[in-house]
């Protein structure tokens, strides 16, 4: 063997020296940053709905109705207060189930901030929302209208105005933070299972839990691929070549899979109807906390 | 002994180009133990999914109890039931063979395919968990697990199902030693119930642990040689041949009776 070596292996060479400065990130690493992310969240999600809390004791039909129950209050409510009351009844149960309140409430309020306040900033105009004057923006020339927009003369936030931005913020965190409470709280096998409640078929079911797995697989086989690229690489090369040729070895490798995937089934009786184990049985925590969730739930629509 | 398996000139090709196994004949006995060894690529792994029912031979035949069996076999309800309770095929892959939710999942996949009542079949689990040491892991995805415990999910998933006939395709590949020594003492164990156990491996010292009846095959995808396992192991021409060993390969007695290993050493060039 020693023979065969290349007479270049046997020799230690000087590290190259051409170029210089700095080697910047491609865009790629940026991606392959957000696959470890996924991966973090995955793992971190998984990890909370293992811990010893309210909801984690619940049976995931119970956690669908309170899903359910309270996400028809805050449609339903049409005043700030009332949002703000269901948000205090909400907040138990979260430190209850153990689920790190901070890091909770910060992606409610992340969340809020987007698609509640940020996209509800117009509506406090009386471009949007006319109504009582609280603050003048902008006084034009003259009013102008066009196809079924009217623009006033003058621009001003209006109090109604205030009120549906704050509603709408308040209907979002609210719905963000009852979805939230639930998927953090349970696996996502149990979620998948929740979903025979709506009468979701079981082969569909069977899709989306393999949809969900591989999507774990191949991310991790980028992954281990763009790792490999960068071991061997100095500097940048051509990004967009390597996806391409990566997305087609992706899809090559997916389609194998798929046909030893489906021999693994054939194997063990699948014939194209499929039978998934059913859910956990119904303990008297649930039956309990069901009672618990409809009563507050009442007790919030009469309020 | 009563044939469980069988092949008869069978012969498979990859896309109708790259042959697999080329006119391969064999006999499975029912509680056989039986490992088939090969160099990479001579057809292992296309020769146990054969067996199971997995792939169909283009020519020749492939038998169950006796009863030659096809592709359409599988079509009449009674002998798919009877054909995927009795053989069991563990890939070598275990992320291939774990598609369900859950760990217990997996395990109760197969016997709520084959029609079991829920109860028995979760009962099953139970057990078959405790036997592999996986209780903690039931809630658990199997995209969470290592390779050892995937390994053992993967096998649970076909023993709860319990096959008369077990085919592992490399079961002990990429496994630690510790594990390596779990599974095999598990085949020894499960072979002692009755079980039949096929497996493919290039792991000549598991070959030896095993002790069972050794198949080989060449770089020709046919049947080289059958014995026992000393025998295949003394015939090192032989395995030269077929590429499952070095020249520099020997077999060396330690304290606790022959172990095969490579042993390494230079010759003057």
């Amino acid at each position: 063997m020693k023979s065969k070596i290349p007479s270049f292996l046997l020799n230690t060479q000087p590290y190259p020296k051409a170029g210089g400065g700095t080697v910047k990130g491609s865009f790629i690493d940026k991606g392959i940053g957000h696959i470890s992310e996924f991966y973090e969240t995955v793992f971190l999600q998984w990890e909370l709905s293992q811990k010893d809390g309210l909801f984690q004791r619940l049976n995931a039909k119970t956690k669908v109705l309170f899903l359910v129950l309270y996400l028809f209050v805050v449609s339903v409510k049409k005043d700030v207060p009332s949002e703000v009351l269901t948000a205090v009844f909400i907040l138990p149960f979260v430190t209850m189930s153990r689920v790190g309140i901070l890091a909770f409430y910060w992606k409610v309020f992340i969340a809020g901030l987007l698609f509640g306040f940020i996209a509800g900033v117009p509506a406090v105009l009386n471009v949007i929302t006319p109504g009582e004057p609280v603050y003048t923006i902008l006084e034009l020339r003259r009013q102008y209208d066009f196809w079924i927009y009217h623009v006033p003369q003058t621009i001003t936030v209006t109090r109604e105005g205030i009120l549906a931005a704050l509603m709408l913020t308040a209907r979002v965190a609210n719905s963000v933070s009852i979805t939230l409470l639930v998927v953090c709280t349970t696996p996502f096998s149990e979620v998948v299972k929740a979903l025979k409640l709506f009468r979701v078929p079981e082969y569909f079911l069977m899709i989306l839990t393999l949809s969900h797995k591989y999507a774990f697989i191949f991310l991790k086989m980028l992954r281990d691929m763009h790792t490999a690229k960068k071991a061997r690489l100095i500097g940048s090369a051509d990004a967009a070549g390597w996806i391409a040729g990566r997305a087609a070895y992706i899809f090559k490798k997916t389609q194998l899979r798929c046909e030893d995937v489906y021999k693994a089934m054939a194997g063990r009786g699948f014939t194209g109807e499929v039978k998934l184990a059913k859910m956990q049985h119904t303990k008297t925590v649930d039956i309990m906390a069901g009672a618990m969730f409809l009563t507050l739930w009442m007790l919030l629509l009469i309020l | 002994m009563e044939t469980i398996l069988a092949l008869k000139g069978a012969a498979y090709k990859y896309y109708e180009k790259i042959t697999a196994l080329n006119g391969v004949s064999l006999s499975i006995g029912r509680g056989q133990r039986i490992a088939v060894i090969g160099a990479n690529g001579s057809g292992k792994s296309s020769l146990l999914q054969v067996l199971a029912g997995l792939m169909f031979p283009q020519s020749g035949e492939v038998f169950f109890e006796g009863v030659p069996f096809t592709e359409k076999s599988f079509k009449n309800a009674e002998f798919l039931r009877r054909f995927r309770t009795a053989v069991g095929y563990v890939f070598q892959d275990s992320d291939v063979q774990l598609f369900c939710p859950t760990v217990y999942d997996e395990l109760v996949f197969g016997p709520l395919q084959i029609g079991m009542d829920e109860g028995e079949a979760s009962g099953r689990a139970v057990e078959i968990m405790r036997m592999l040491d996986i209780e903690a892991l039931r809630d658990r995805p199997p995209y969470m697990l290592s390779g050892g415990e995937k390994k053992k999910a993967a096998i649970g998933s076909v023993l709860t199902m319990n096959p008369e006939a077990i085919l592992l395709d490399e079961p002990t590949s990429g496994l630690d030693p510790r594990t390596q020594a779990f599974l095999v003492e598990l085949l020894f164990a499960l072979n002692d119930a009755g079980k039949t156990i096929v497996l493919s491996t290039h792991d000549l010292a598991l070959v030896e642990e095993l002790q069972g009846e050794t198949v080989v095959l060449s770089e020709g995808h046919t049947i080289e040689r059958v014995g026992s396992a000393d025998d295949i192991l003394a015939d090192e021409e032989m395995l030269l041949r077929v590429n499952l060993i070095h020249e520099h390969f020997h077999r060396h007695k330690g304290p606790r009776g022959t172990i095969t290993h490579l042993h390494r050493h230079a010759h003057g060039d």
